[in-house]
C-alpha cells in the first residue's frame, strides 16, 4: 500500500510538470497578459518597461525555464495584477471553498443515495417517479439561472436568505469558517444547495439504478426466496454493487466543486477559488494560473488516489496495483 | 420457426410487451409525446419560425425587448417577445433548441465512446496503460473548461464544431474514470477469469463481455452529462467564449438574457430557460422508463 | 400579524418586541454603511496602481496632493495651491493641521516621499510614474511649502499631481504591496481609517475622527464585492447591502420604479468608438459579398466611413441596448472637459444617405465585413457590437458579429488582426489630450505615440496640432489646439466613429443619498443620510 501511494504521488511530480507547461503555452496561445494587464492609456515606453519587468519579452521556453528554477526553489511567482505570491492568494481562497465543497458533498451523499435507493426498491411508486421527476430538474438547468432564480424567490421576495457574501466567520486554528454561526449558515444555504443540484440528481440516478440491477438479479432474488430480511440485502449485495460507479463519480464531482465553482461563486459573491481563477484566466495572470492548476493537479490525483483505495476496500478484488 | 414466431401477438412479442409496458406510465407517454415535439421543433425550426434570427437585417432596434404577444413594427405578433435586438424569441428558441441538443448529444456521444472504451481498456489491461491513462485523466480533469475552450476560440475560432470539439475534450477524462472504475469490478468477477482460462481475444472480452455489464451505471452518467454539456455550453457562453453571439443557442439565450432576470423583463431568460428544462426532462422520463422496459435483467 | 396574538397582552408584548427591534436595526443602520461594488481593488498600496478599482479604495483611505471635484477637475486638498514660479519650477502650500491615521502630522516631508516613492515599484503593471516623469526634484522650502523642479514645461502638473496619494514618511523604503494588503502601513489622511481588508469578500473601514474634511456620516463602511450584475441587485433588493455601483442598464427601469430605492446617474467620462483600419491598401475582414477579396480597402475611403457613422441610430442605441444609460457622442471628450469642440456633433441617423454615400464610393451594393468587440469589458459591449452589426445590414452590408473575452479581443487589435472594431477609452484625466493621443495620434514607438492606435490613423496636421497642445503654457490656447485637432481626426477625418458617452449609475436605499462623480467612483464620504 505505502509503495503504491508513494509511487502514485511520484508520478504527479511528472504531471505537475506537464501542466505548467500546458499552461504556459495555453496562455501564450490566448493572448498577451500586456494588453489585459496595462492601463489603457499607457504609453508604449510604459508598455515595455512592464514587458521587460515581467520578463514577457523573453522567448517562451526562457520565460518557462526561469518559472522552473524559481519553483524549484519553492517560489511559484507572483501575480502579474496584484504583485502578491500566486500561493498566498489562493491560499487565502481555500477555505471559502471547501467549505462550499465539502458541505455539497455532505448534502449530495446524506440525501441522494436514501432517495436513489428507494427508487430503486420501489420503481413504480408514484413518489418514486416523483424523485425521478425532480432529479430530472436538478440537472436540466444552467447552474447560474437556478442560482439566480433561487435568489429572486428566496432573497428578494421572501427575504429569507441573503442574496450573497460569506457572511460572519469564525476562526479556527486561523482559519475563517462559516459554518459554526448562524448567520453564516445561513449565506451557505443557497450556494450549497446550488452545487449539490447537479451531483444529488445523478447520485440519485446512479444509486436507482445499480439498485434495480442488483434488486433484479438472480442471487438477491434467491435470497428473498429463502427469507432474508430486506436490511441484509440492501447492506449486502446492493450497496456493495452500486458504491464502485457512487464512490468514483462523487470524486469525480468532489473535485470539479473544488476545482471550478465559479458560477455559484460568481453569483453569490462567493470569496472562493474559483472566482480567482476565472479572473486568473480573463486577465491571463499567468503565474496564478500556473500555481492554481498545478496544485489542482495535485488535487485530483490525491481524491483518485484515495478512490481507488476504497474501491479496493470495497471490493478486495480489486487489487491496488500500478504499473510495475 | 419464423411462421410460429409471426404468430404470437405482437403484445406478447418482447418489444410489443416492453411498448405496453412503456404505455403503463401517462407520465412517461407525455414525456415520449413531449420529446417529439421537441425533436420535430428542432429539426424543423427554419420551417415553424416566423423569422430568421439570425440574419441581422430582418431584427429591428425599435422593436427590442417586448413582451409577449406583441406586435412588431411590421405587424406580426411576437408570441414570446423579444429579446434586447428586437429577436423574436420563439423563433430564437427554436433555433437554439436544434444547436443546443445537436452540441450536447454529438459531444456527450463522442466523449462516452471515446472516454468508456479507453476506461475500460485500462481496466482490463491495468499496468503501465491503465497508470499512464489515468494520469491523463487527472491531468485532464484538473484543466478548466474555460482555458480549453479560451484556447481552442484563438487557435480555430468561433463555431458550432470548436465548441463540441472543447466539450469533447472536457468531458471524455469523466467517462474514461467512470468507466475504469466499474470495469474495474467487473475483471475481478469469475465470468471474465472464466473468458481468459478460454483464451478468448482481449477485444472480445472487453466488448462482449465487460462493456455489457458496466453499461447500466454509464449510461446513467451519460444521459446526465448531455444535460451538462448544454449546461457547460451555456456557461462558456455565460464566460463570454461560446458560440457567436448572432447565432444564440438555447444556453447562449439564456445567459444572454440572465441579465435581465431582475429587470421585470422575464421573458427573455425564463422562456428560454423552460424551454430547456422541459426538453431535458421529457427526454430523461422517457430515457429513464425505456431503460427500465427494455433491460432484460430488470424484467420480473 | 397572525392571528394567534389577538389577546392585547401578546399583542402588546409584539409590538414592544418589534419596536425594540426596529429601534436597534435603524441605530445599526445608521453607523454603517455598507456597499457592493462591481469591482475590487488590487491592492490597498495607493501607489501600485491606476486601475480605477484601486484607486477608489484608495480615495477612502487616502488623500491625493490636488484634489479632482466631482467633474475631474483640479481642486485643494492637501495642498491648498500651486502656483508656477517659473516653467521649470512650482510652489505647492500645504495645508495646515491634517492628521495622520496614526496620530502624526501631515507635512512637507510626506508629500516628497510620497512623490519620491513612486519610481521605486517597479512591480506595478499600471503605475503613476508618468504622473511624476516631469518631476526633477522636489525641495522642502518649510513644512507646509514644497518647491517642485521640472525637467521640461509642465502645463499638466496639477492634473498629475491629483493622482499622487500621499503616504506617511514613516513608511518603510523597503515595503511591500503584501504589507500593504496584510493592512500594515495602510496608513492615510483620508476620511476613513483601515479595518480590515478580506480579499474577494469585504473590505471595512472606519470614519477617522480627527479627519479636516467633512465627517463621514458612518461610522463603519463595509465595501463587498459583487461582481455580477444581477447579484449586486438582488443584494440591494434583499437589503444586504445599502447602495450599489455599477447598475446595468437592464435593471435600471425596474428599480427607478421601486419606491423603497433611488436611482442616481451621472455622465462618465469614458467615450466608446468603432475602430478602423483606416491605413492598410488590403484589411482581413473585408471582402467582397461572394467572398472573394476586394483589391482595396473601403475604409481607407473617408466617404464609406462617414456612412458607417451616420448607419447608426446614436439615440436608438443608447436608449434601447444602453437602457438610456449613455448619451450620444460626436468627439472624443463630453461638454465640461478640455478640448471639447462645441461645433462637433454627433453624427445624426440617415440610413438613406449613407447609401448614397457607399455607392458614391463604388460600393452601391456594399460589401461583406466582420466587426469584433469585447464581451467582458465594457457596459453591453456584446449587445453594443451586434447592434452596430445591425445597424450595418440596414445599410446593405453583409456583416458577421464575433464578440469575444478581452485578453483575446485585445491581442488581436493590438496586432492588427482586425478591420473594424468596438473599443473604449476612459478620460481619467478631464482633458482630451491624452485620448486623442494614444487612440488617434500617429503610431511611433519611440514617442509612444498612438499607443492605442490600432487603426493606425495618421494625419500630420493631427500630429501637429496635438504637438502644440501639449507645448501650450497657456490653458486656453491648449484647449483651442485640442479643439482643432479634434475638427481634423474626427469631424473631417472620422478616423474613429464616436458612439456615445457611458453613464454610471448607482442605486441606493431610500434615505441615503449619493454626490455622483464624473470618475465613476463611488466614494464613502460622499454618502450621507437624508435629513
Amino acid at each position: 500500500m505505502a509503495v503504491f501511494i508513494l509511487r502514485r504521488l511520484s508520478q504527479s511530480v511528472v504531471l505537475v510538470l506537464v501542466m505548467s507547461m500546458l499552461v504556459f503555452l495555453g496562455v501564450f496561445a490566448i493572448g498577451d497578459p500586456i494588453n489585459t494587464l496595462v492601463a489603457p492609456d499607457a504609453t508604449e515606453e510604459e508598455r515595455q518597461a512592464i514587458v521587460v519587468h515581467f520578463g514577457l519579452d523573453k522567448p517562451l521556453y526562457e520565460q518557462y525555464g526561469r518559472f522552473l528554477g524559481n519553483a524549484l526553489r519553492g517560489d511559484l511567482g507572483r501575480s502579474f495584477k496584484f504583485n502578491e505570491p500566486a500561493l498566498a492568494l489562493i491560499a487565502q481562497r481555500v477555505p471559502a471553498t471547501l467549505e462550499l465543497a465539502f458541505a455539497s458533498l455532505l448534502l449530495t451523499v446524506v440525501l441522494g443515495i436514501p432517495l436513489g435507493l428507494y427508487a430503486g426498491f420501489r420503481p413504480n411508486a408514484r413518489s418514486s417517479r416523483l424523485i425521478m421527476g425532480v432529479s430530472a430538474f436538478g440537472f436540466s438547468v444552467p447552474a447560474f439561472w437556478l442560482g439566480l432564480m433561487m435568489v429572486m424567490l428566496f432573497s428578494v421576495f421572501l427575504g429569507w436568505l441573503p442574496a450573497s457574501g460569506r457572511g460572519t466567520t469564525v476562526a479556527i486554528l486561523g482559519i475563517p469558517v462559516s459554518f459554526l454561526t448562524w448567520d453564516g449558515l445561513k449565506h451557505m444555504i443557497l450556494p450549497v444547495i446550488n452545487l449539490a443540484a447537479f451531483k444529488l440528481s445523478l447520485i440519485i440516478r446512479l444509486t436507482r439504478a445499480g439498485t434495480q440491477e442488483v434488486v433484479m438479479s438472480d442471487y438477491v432474488k434467491y435470497a428473498k426466496a429463502k427469507g432474508l430480511r430486506n436490511g441484509r440485502i440492501v447492506l449486502v449485495h446492493v450497496l456493495k454493487n452500486t458504491l464502485i460507479p457512487i464512490t468514483t463519480v462523487l470524486g469525480l464531482e468532489f473535485g470539479r466543486t473544488i476545482a471550478f465553482a465559479v458560477v455559484t461563486e460568481t453569483i453569490f459573491a462567493w470569496p472562493g477559488m474559483g472566482k480567482l481563477i476565472i479572473d486568473s484566466i480573463s486577465v491571463l495572470d499567468r503565474p496564478v494560473i500556473v500555481a492554481y492548476l498545478m496544485l489542482i493537479v495535485v488535487m485530483f490525483i490525491v481524491i483518485n488516489l484515495v478512490v481507488d483505495i476504497i474501491y479496493s476496500t470495497l471490493d478486495p478484488r480489486m487489487r491496488l496495483e500500478d504499473q510495475r | 420457426m419464423s411462421d410460429i414466431a409471426l404468430r404470437v401477438p405482437f403484445r406478447d412479442r418482447p418489444l410489443g410487451r416492453s411498448l405496453a409496458e412503456y404505455r403503463e406510465s401517462p407520465g412517461a407517454v407525455a414525456a415520449f409525446v413531449v420529446t417529439l415535439l421537441v425533436l420535430l421543433a428542432a429539426l424543423f425550426a427554419s420551417q415553424l419560425s416566423p423569422q430568421d434570427p439570425y440574419d441581422l437585417s430582418k431584427l429591428d432596434l425599435m422593436d427590442g425587448t417586448l413582451p409577449p404577444m406583441s406586435k412588431s413594427l411590421a405587424g406580426a405578433t411576437y408570441a414570446l417577445g423579444t429579446d434586447e435586438q428586437g429577436r423574436d424569441m420563439l423563433s430564437a428558441i427554436l433555433y437554439g433548441l436544434r444547436i443546443s441538443l445537436t452540441v450536447g448529444v454529438v459531444s456527450t456521444v463522442i466523449a462516452f465512446a471515446l472516454g468508456s472504451s479507453l476506461g475500460i481498456y485500462a481496466a482490463y489491461r491495468g499496468g503501465r496503460f491503465d497508470s499512464f491513462l489515468m494520469r491523463v485523466v487527472d491531468l485532464q480533469l484538473s484543466f478548466p473548461a474555460l482555458l480549453i475552450a479560451l484556447v481552442l476560440l484563438v487557435v480555430l475560432g468561433q463555431g458550432m464544431g470548436k465548441i463540441t470539439l472543447a466539450l469533447v475534450i472536457v468531458h471524455w477524462a469523466y467517462f474514461a474514470r467512470a468507466a475504469r472504475g466499474s470495469a474495474l469490478a467487473e475483471r475481478g468477477k469469475e465470468y471474465i477469469e472464466a473468458a481468459r482460462a478460454l483464451r478468448l481475444s482481449d477485444v472480445r472480452i472487453v466488448f462482449r463481455h465487460l462493456l455489457p455489464n458496466v453499461m447500466p451505471s454509464l449510461i446513467v452518467i451519460a444521459t446526465t452529462m448531455v444535460a451538462r454539456a448544454i449546461s457547460t455550453e451555456a456557461t462558456l457562453s455565460f464566460l463570454g467564449i461560446g458560440l457567436p453571439i448572432t447565432e444564440p443557442s438555447l444556453g447562449l439565450l439564456i445567459s444572454n438574457g440572465f441579465r435581465y432576470l431582475l429587470s421585470g423583463k422575464y421573458w427573455i431568460s425564463f422562456y428560454p430557460g423552460i424551454a430547456l428544462v422541459i426538453a431535458i426532462i421529457a427526454i430523461n422520463i422517457m430515457g429513464d422508463r425505456l431503460r427500465d422496459v427494455l433491460n432484460p435483467r430488470l424484467k420480473k | 400579524m397572525r392571528n394567534r396574538s389577538s389577546s392585547p397582552l401578546a399583542l402588546a408584548r409584539l409590538l414592544a418586541v418589534a419596536a425594540i427591534l426596529a429601534l436597534s436595526s435603524s441605530a445599526w443602520a445608521q453607523t454603517t454603511l455598507k456597499v457592493g461594488l462591481a469591482t475590487e481593488p488590487a491592492s490597498l498600496d495607493p501607489q501600485f496602481s491606476t486601475t480605477g478599482a484601486t484607486q477608489q479604495a484608495s480615495q477612502q483611505i487616502f488623500e491625493t496632493i490636488v484634489g479632482r471635484d466631482r467633474f475631474l477637475q483640479p481642486a485643494p486638498a492637501l495642498a491648498l495651491s500651486w502656483t508656477m514660479v517659473d516653467p521649470l519650477t512650482w510652489e505647492l502650500k500645504l495645508r495646515p493641521n491634517v492628521k495622520f491615521h496614526d496620530g502624526s502630522d501631515f507635512s512637507a516631508a510626506d508629500v516628497i516621499f510620497s512623490i519620491k516613492r513612486i519610481p521605486g515599484l517597479a512591480d506595478s503593471p499600471s503605475s503613476y510614474k508618468r504622473n511624476v516623469a516631469a518631476i526633477k526634484d522636489c525641495v522642502e522650502l518649510d513644512p507646509l511649502t514644497v518647491r517642485i523642479l521640472l525637467k521640461s514645461p509642465s502645463p499638466q502638473l496639477a492634473l498629475d499631481l491629483s493622482f499622487i496619494y500621499v503616504v506617511s514618511d514613516k513608511t518603510p523604503s523597503d515595503a511591500t504591496t503584501d504589507d500593504f494588503n496584510k493592512g500594515k502601513y495602510v496608513v492615510g489622511t483620508g476620511p476613513f481609517k483601515f479595518v480590515e481588508w478580506v480579499r474577494g469578500d469585504r473590505l471595512v473601514v472606519e470614519r477617522f475622527a480627527a479627519y479636516w474634511g467633512r465627517k463621514s456620516s458612518f461610522d463603519r463602511v463595509i465595501f463587498r464585492p459583487i461582481t455580477s450584475d444581477p447579484s449586486r441587485v438582488a443584494a440591494l433588493l434583499a437589503g444586504d447591502v445599502d447602495m450599489i455601483d455599477q447598475v446595468s442598464p437592464v435593471d435600471q427601469e425596474r428599480l427607478r420604479k421601486d419606491t423603497r430605492l433611488s436611482v442616481l446617474s451621472m455622465p462618465a467620462a469614458t467615450m466608446m468608438y468603432i475602430h478602423m483600419d483606416t491605413n492598410r491598401d488590403l484589411t482581413p475582414f473585408v471582402k467582397a459579398k461572394d467572398g472573394s477579396a476586394l483589391d482595396k480597402n473601403p475604409l481607407k475611403d473617408p466617404r464609406v466611413r462617414e456612412a458607417l457613422s451616420i448607419a447608426i441610430n446614436r439615440a436608438a442605441l443608447c436608449d434601447r441596448i444602453l437602457g438610456g444609460a449613455a448619451v450620444p457622442a460626436g468627439q472624443f471628450v463630453p461638454e465640461g472637459m478640455v478640448g471639447y469642440a462645441p461645433d462637433l456633433k454627433p453624427d445624426s441617423y440617415d440610413a438613406e444617405r449613407a447609401k448614397k454615400l457607399l455607392a458614391d464610393a463604388g460600393y452601391p451594393n456594399g460589401f461583406a465585413m466582420t466587426i469584433h468587440g469585447p464581451n467582458d469589458r465594457y457596459l453591453n459591449d456584446e449587445q453594443v457590437t451586434q447592434t452596430i452589426g445591425q445597424f450595418f445590414a440596414r445599410i446593405g452590408i453583409e456583416i458577421k458579429v464575433q464578440a469575444l473575452p478581452y485578453s483575446v479581443f485585445s491581442t488581436a487589435a493590438t496586432n492588427l488582426e482586425y478591420s473594424i472594431f468596438l473599443m473604449g477609452f476612459g478620460n481619467t484625466t478631464g482633458d482630451s489630450a491624452r485620448g486623442m493621443t494614444a487612440v488617434l495620434a500617429t503610431f511611433d514607438k519611440a514617442t509612444g505615440n498612438g499607443a492605442n492606435n490600432r487603426g493606425r490613423y495618421s494625419n500630420a496636421e493631427f500630429d501637429r496640432l496635438i504637438k502644440e497642445s501639449s507645448l501650450a503654457t497657456d490653458a486656453k490656447k491648449r484647449d483651442l489646439f485640442l479643439q482643432d485637432a479634434a475638427r481634423v481626426a474626427i469631424g473631417k477625418d472620422r478616423g474613429i466613429i464616436p458612439l456615445y458617452y457611458q453613464t454610471t449609475t448607482w442605486a441606493l436605499r431610500k434615505g441615503f443619498v449619493y454626490e455622483t462623480r464624473m470618475d465613476e467612483y463611488t466614494l464613502a464620504n460622499y454618502v450621507t443620510v437624508a435629513k
